[in-house]
């Protein structure tokens, strides 16, 4: 994805001519997507697409960029820093960066879906640590996993929204959520929907686990359960690091 | 020159901007509208709202009689569970336990829906809530029994019936119930079995012994609930043996019964009580003390619900 999305930016023939208006445009690309990403999240939308529907908005962009950047008209600055002018050697050396970026991220784990903020126990434990946005992160994951048919994750959006203590407080929706768990076959939403007081929650199980380790779309329902249970402690799930011992009621 | 040059560009440029965002809009409106159609809603304007014999409009289609088809089953033991020699029909999971067949168990008193749930009556839940319900659960008639409903969609029926009798004008029986704590909610497998059973032992809810007629069984679909008449019945209930299969509030556990570890279940199967046979099953189905787990998912033709108005789950 960070490749391809790179490649795709980086197009000579749908980028500004001059290296101010290159640097524009990796600005303007870089704020596009968290605005995106803030404006998807917000309406419900899956946030993936805030890396591409930026590209063809950008593009378009091109052209105002570049008549930007030529109003300025002769800026000495501009000569000294070389952010004027013919793109020279600038654009390998541009690439060359990025490469270098680009494989220490792969080699130390950040370029891939193994980095932390793939990990629902990572948002679990930044959210109880009171990290911004990390809550809404997490309630979002629990969203996405409960609509991927994880009961696991339905009951625990449940709790979450009857409680009200990481998110608002939305009775109605948490007994929708129990109910969409208890149809996915997982007992405690059942439970919950027959009595939410106290909840009950337990581990995942490992049909959820399937779901929830899936590292941007691989098929894990091959997987055997000892390999699972690795991969889910590789992924800071505690529970499957030993035994496997499931809570209840906790 | 230049000013001549930059003008079509700037407007290529904006239609371009448009056609994008109009592409983005659309994408939008798509994926919004694939979120909404994984549960399709039925249209509330699908069935108009007539009137049911037998039923009142104006109490969301519950019985017209007194007490709004609540019948009182009153405190005390009764014999729950069978094994032969003393049925020979019974399965293995009918049981009480190794070294008994049956047991006894002491059930507080409760209101028992005299019929199953009917169309019109879960039709009104949906009517008034919105509820997603399964299209076809609202295909038949308004006086046969709703089917095509999970034990989810019971049990939301339930919750809302609960509100909506507690928000009206009701007969003193369901009042005082209310009024004592009591909840709508399904039956637990003892509450069903004491008001199908009685406290004579029976094994099937007219008597002793399969009786053809008696009940909706071995045909191809259900009838509208009361269609039998059951003088001989516990309870003076309707359809407790045939017609379709109802949920129970009971976790699928081994005998012995015991409510009070429901709750410890949560590492258990998803799997649910159904009591009673349905339209299609054999007579020697229609045993009281017959008993299967189901997903709490499933929807399916044969299996629906009725209510009591009963203490709160322990």
């Amino acid at each position: 994805m960070f490749l391809g999305l790179h490649l795709l930016i980086t197009d000579p023939s749908t980028s500004p001519r001059t290296p101010l208006g290159r640097l524009a445009f990796g600005v303007l690309y870089g704020v596009g997507v968290f605005v995106l990403y803030g404006v998807l999240g917000a309406l419900g939308l899956p946030t993936f697409y805030d890396k591409l529907l930026c590209v063809p908005l950008l593009n378009l962009s091109v052209p105002l960029i570049d008549r930007g950047v030529a109003a300025l008209g002769e800026r000495t600055w501009l000569d000294r820093l070389g952010l004027s002018g013919p793109l020279g050697g600038f654009n390998l050396a541009h690439m060359g960066v990025w490469a270098v970026l680009f494989t220490a991220l792969a080699l130390t784990g950040r370029a891939d879906g193994r980095h932390p903020g793939d990990s629902l126990p990572f948002w679990m434990r930044a959210c109880e640590a009171g990290r911004t946005g990390a809550c809404e992160r997490l309630i979002q994951l629990e969203t996405t996993y409960c609509g991927d048919n994880s009961g696991w994750a339905c009951n625990e959006l449940g709790v979450h929204l009857l409680e009200g203590r990481i998110t608002s407080a939305d009775p109605a929706r948490a007994r929708e959520s129990f109910a969409r768990a208890c149809e996915a076959r997982y007992q405690p939403g059942c439970l919950n929907v027959l009595a939410s007081s106290p909840a009950v929650r337990t581990d995942p199980r490992p049909l959820d686990l399937r779901l929830l380790l899936r590292e941007g779309g691989r098929n894990l329902i091959a997987l055997s359960e000892p390999d699972l249970d690795a991969r889910a402690c590789d992924h800071g799930w505690a529970f499957a690091c030993g035994a496997g011992t499931q809570v209840a009621g906790r | 020159m230049s000013g001549a040059a930059g003008a079509p560009g700037a407007a290529t440029s904006w239609r371009g901007w448009l056609l994008v965002l109009a592409l983005v809009a659309v994408a939008a409106a798509h994926l919004t509208l694939v979120g909404r159609a994984r549960v399709a809603r039925p249209s509330p304007d699908a069935h108009a709202i007539r009137p049911v014999p037998g039923f009142r409009q104006d109490a969301w289609f519950l019985p017209d009689d007194p007490s709004l088809g609540f019948v009182r089953v009153d405190a005390g033991a009764f014999t729950m569970g069978a094994a032969p020699p003393a049925d020979p029909l019974a399965f293995d999971n009918e049981r009480w336990s190794p070294s008994a067949g049956d047991g006894t168990v002491d059930v507080d008193g409760f209101l028992v829906g005299r019929y199953e749930v009917t169309v019109a009556q879960f039709d009104a839940f949906v009517r008034d809530t919105g509820y997603r319900a399964d299209a076809r659960a609202l295909d038949a008639g308004g006086a046969y029994p709703v089917a095509w409903v999970s034990w989810t969609d019971a049990l939301a029926y339930c919750r809302w019936l609960d509100a909506a009798l507690r928000a009206a004008p009701v007969p003193p029986l369901v009042a005082d119930a209310l009024r004592d704590g009591w909840r709508v909610s399904l039956p637990t497998e003892a509450q069903w079995e004491k008001a199908s059973r009685g406290t004579d032992a029976r094994r099937y809810p007219w008597g002793p012994d399969a009786r053809e007629g008696a009940a909706n069984l071995s045909t191809n679909g259900p009838i509208a609930v009361g269609a039998l008449t059951c003088p001989s019945c516990a309870h003076g209930l309707s359809d407790m043996s045939g017609n379709v299969r109802e949920w129970t509030s009971s976790p699928y556990q081994p005998y012995p019964y015991d409510e009070t570890d429901d709750r410890d279940t949560a590492a258990a199967d998803a799997l649910w009580v159904i009591r009673g046979s349905g339209f299609d099953d054999p007579p020697r189905h229609a045993r009281v003390t017959t008993r299967t787990g189901a997903d709490p998912g499933v929807r399916r033709a044969d299996i629906g619900f009725r209510v009591v108005l009963a203490p709160p789950h322990p």
